[in-house]
């Protein structure tokens, strides 16, 4: 039956070979990955969904949204404790910090403490956008490379400065005290000042010098010449009433007693 | 960049305002560098008068090395002043040998 359907589809040679012969000895279906035929492959590759492009690409017509990066917690926090500490602070004191061993560090922080000195690290990224909104500006250009800050809401500049003296290795920039920025010098000069009691005692005590000097100075001219006219009249009754004994000084004071008659 | 200080006898750095001359100095009194000569003194002396900011370095056998960095940067003064170390080193080494 087979053969007579065969045969009857028009003259195919006996015995011929298909062109394609499918070979089955391999699986298809495996449980390891396995490429897919070579034909297939190109199939696929030729098949592939191109889809289409707009006119204006996407890039052009729509604005580019930049994320807004979010505050670490931590930079929040440190945020929040410089500014309070640079709010509660009338002395704050900048230093390079270059490497001290760990002990002298502690003593020099605990010898501060003793005097409500504190000593605080902050980064410089989180310190350098609170003083260009501030009024401690004119700061900036101290916080560069590796600080730290002693702030006090007293002022107390010859403690600090002899706690620094121990510590070689941090050195002085400068310091903002009671709202007036000063350098390494100034702030030296500051501590040699005397304290304010004395300061205004001194001051009072100019003022008061000049009007007392002005009042003497207008009774000097009156006194004077009330002095002369005692130590005048003196001599002249001096000289009436002892002529012979007093006749030597009226030879030699001549000048007087023709002083006498002129008046 | 380690620095080492074996034939260094003391530091003097002026005019300590500069950005160059902090990270000099903050290289300078690194833990390591601090550490390879204790002898060493570092002084610093910090003003704000516009003077031009110099480092006067005095190594052990006498010689001094005077930088002015008005116009150098901070790298620069790092690299001359870690290669005479480095010098005087060789040259020590080869006096002991």
């Amino acid at each position: 039956m087979a053969a007579a359907a065969l045969s009857g589809r028009g003259p195919c040679r006996a015995g011929w070979l298909p062109t394609l012969q499918f070979v089955r000895q391999a699986k298809s279906v495996t449980r390891h990955w396995k490429a897919m035929h070579f034909e297939r492959q190109k199939l696929m590759a030729v098949t592939e969904y191109v889809a289409p492009k707009p006119a204006i690409p996407a890039v052009c017509s729509t604005p580019r949204v930049h994320a807004k990066k979010e505050e670490n917690g931590y930079a929040k926090l440190l945020h929040r404790q410089v500014a309070e500490a640079f709010q509660d602070s009338k002395m704050i004191a900048v230093c390079q910090h270059c490497f001290t061993p760990s002990d002298e560090m502690l003593m020099m922080q605990h010898r501060l403490r003793k005097h409500n000195i504190h000593v605080k690290f902050f980064p410089n990224e989180i310190v350098r956008p609170y003083l260009s909104t501030s009024k401690y500006k004119n700061l900036l250009p101290l916080f560069v490379a590796r600080n730290l800050m002693i702030m006090s809401p007293e002022i107390k500049v010859k403690e600090m400065l002899r706690m620094l003296k121990r510590v070689p290795q941090i050195s002085l920039l400068g310091a903002c005290i009671d709202d007036t920025i000063l350098s390494s010098q100034g702030v030296v000069s500051y501590s040699k000042l005397p304290s304010l009691e004395v300061t205004q005692g001194q001051v009072v005590g100019t003022l008061s010098l000049t009007t007392s000097q002005t009042c003497a100075l207008l009774q000097h001219g009156a006194g004077h010449l009330s002095a002369l006219l005692d130590q005048y009249v003196k001599q002249q009754s001096g000289g009436t009433g002892e002529p012979d004994g007093q006749a030597g000084e009226g030879q030699a004071e001549p000048g007087p007693a023709a002083g006498a008659a002129g008046l | 960049m380690q620095i080492n200080y074996r034939n260094m006898f003391s530091i003097f750095l002026f005019n300590l305002y500069l950005n160059l001359f902090r990270i000099f100095l903050e290289q300078v009194n690194s833990k390591k560098s601090r550490a390879s000569n204790i002898n060493c003194v570092v002084k610093t002396d910090v003003r704000h008068d516009g003077t031009e900011p110099v480092v006067d370095i005095m190594f052990a056998d006498g010689d001094r090395l005077i930088m002015k960095g008005a116009n150098l940067t901070a790298r620069e003064m790092l690299l001359a002043f870690n290669s005479r170390c480095i010098a005087k080193g060789l040259k020590a080494e080869e006096k002991n040998k």
